[in-house]
């Protein structure tokens, strides 16, 4: 589970229960980011106390917050996913937006470094 | 209604019949009787049959209500069941909806966010592609567009421009002994202190290339731009970097030129720095370590 480009790269560490993303992820549109999607889903069917790990990630255009809030309302459907953002404080949009996806989930837990 | 209707009645009525005929008017009493208890039987007939009819129309009518509320009370829990579908099915709407308000918020606030991160990216990225990569202050391409800019300012406002070229004397003789890495730190700290001392809005100090440093100076005359020239020497002075290889001083000293004019349609911004970059050659060619400006004086700075 690696989805790997010039620009980004998203993969999922079993032994660490992690999603890590890392670069710049700015796809065109919610379709060209059902991979991404996936990878989450699939990540969560494995291990329904996951991590995504955020912090590498300097750039995501609106379309990627799109799919990252969908991703989160479908795991509060679930009911039984434990999720875990991290984020860095030096990542401007992580500061604004990370913050909102806690209140489609409150019980997201969030942690800045 | 006061008539006995009983069997021994009717029989003490036949007795009286058979003995006496002079009896008739009893006997078409007897027989009014007769009639009577007929018509009380059919009355009787009546009744009961009228007792049954309604009986059983109760019946059918209890029967017939029993079945309307069944039906009504399946009919009620039906839509119980509807009303709390309903109301199911509403609060799923309303928690979609407001999921959906604060996905749109995240949305717009990220935008908003993202375009503010790139604006912060480009806004760095041209402070850097303006400034020198060794030193950190303006580079030449900064100084030419300054330097440019103000030409035309002080062109049309009629007001003087002057600009200072400085070099570090006996650069080279400081890089062959002290090593490269002694070199760019020396032009480090001189760029440094340079940029530090040039505040006014408009002025600009950038490097020029290998050991040269230019300042521009916008409404400013030549006495001005002396000034600021023996300044910039001072500073430079009190840092006392050792240079034991040099000429003029046991510390790094600067050669300067200065030159200075109102710019006008007759003459080009190059003039003016081909006039400050032939006076800095003759500060060299005089000895080093002295600034000459446009009087001609040649001033020659004590060694410190």
């Amino acid at each position: 589970m690696d989805i790997k480009t010039d620009d980004y790269r998203v993969w999922y560490d079993p032994e660490a229960n992690t999603v890590f993303f890392q670069g710049f992820l700015r796809l065109d549109g919610m379709e060209a980011y059902s991979p991404v999607m996936s990878l989450l889903l699939d990540a969560v069917e494995k291990q329904p106390q996951i991590t995504l790990n955020l912090r590498q990630l300097e750039f995501l255009n609106s379309s990627g917050i799109s799919m990252l809030s969908m991703f989160v309302v479908k795991v509060r459907q679930r009911g039984d996913v434990q999720l875990y953002l991290q984020g860095a404080e030096n990542v401007l949009w992580q500061t604004k937006s990370l913050k909102n996806l806690q209140r489609l989930m409150p019980g997201l837990q969030l942690e800045f470094a | 209604m006061g008539w006995p209707l009983s069997q021994p009645g009717l029989h003490t009525v036949a007795q009286f019949t058979g003995r006496d005929n002079e009896q008739d008017p009893l006997q078409g009493q007897i027989q009014a009787l007769h009639s009577e208890v007929a018509r009380l039987q059919q009355d009787i007939q009546d009744l009961q049959i009228a007792l049954t009819t309604t009986s059983e129309h109760g019946d059918l009518i209890e029967a017939e209500l029993h079945q309307t509320n069944l039906k009504l009370s399946t009919e009620v829990k039906e839509r119980q069941r509807a009303e709390a579908t309903l109301q199911a099915l509403l609060e799923l709407i309303c928690r979609e909806r407001d999921d959906l308000e604060i996905i749109v918020q995240t949305i717009m606030e990220h935008g908003d966010v993202v375009d503010a991160q790139w604006h912060q990216k480009l806004y760095e990225e041209t402070i850097r592609s303006m400034s020198d990569g060794l030193t950190q202050v303006p580079n030449r391409r900064r100084f030419d567009e300054h330097f440019s800019h103000q030409w035309k300012l002080m062109q049309r406002e009629s007001c003087p421009l002057s600009i200072i070229l400085c070099d570090i004397d006996y650069f080279k003789q400081y890089n062959d002994i002290y090593g490269h890495l002694a070199g760019d730190d020396c032009l480090r700290i001189v760029a440094k202190a340079l940029h530090s001392k040039i505040r006014r809005p408009g002025d600009l100090m950038a490097r020029y290339g290998g050991e040269e440093f230019v300042v521009v100076l916008p409404n400013t005359t030549a006495d001005g731009a002396l000034e600021v020239a023996h300044k910039l020497q001072s500073t430079i002075a009190e840092l006392q970097i050792p240079h034991v290889h040099s000429d003029v001083s046991r510390y790094i000293t600067l050669s300067m030129g200065i030159a200075a004019t109102i710019p006008s349609p007759d003459q080009s911004a190059d003039d003016l720095l081909r006039r400050a970059d032939r006076r800095l050659y003759l500060a060299k060619q005089e000895g080093r370590n002295r600034i000459i400006y446009p009087s001609s004086t040649c001033l020659k700075e004590s060694t410190r």
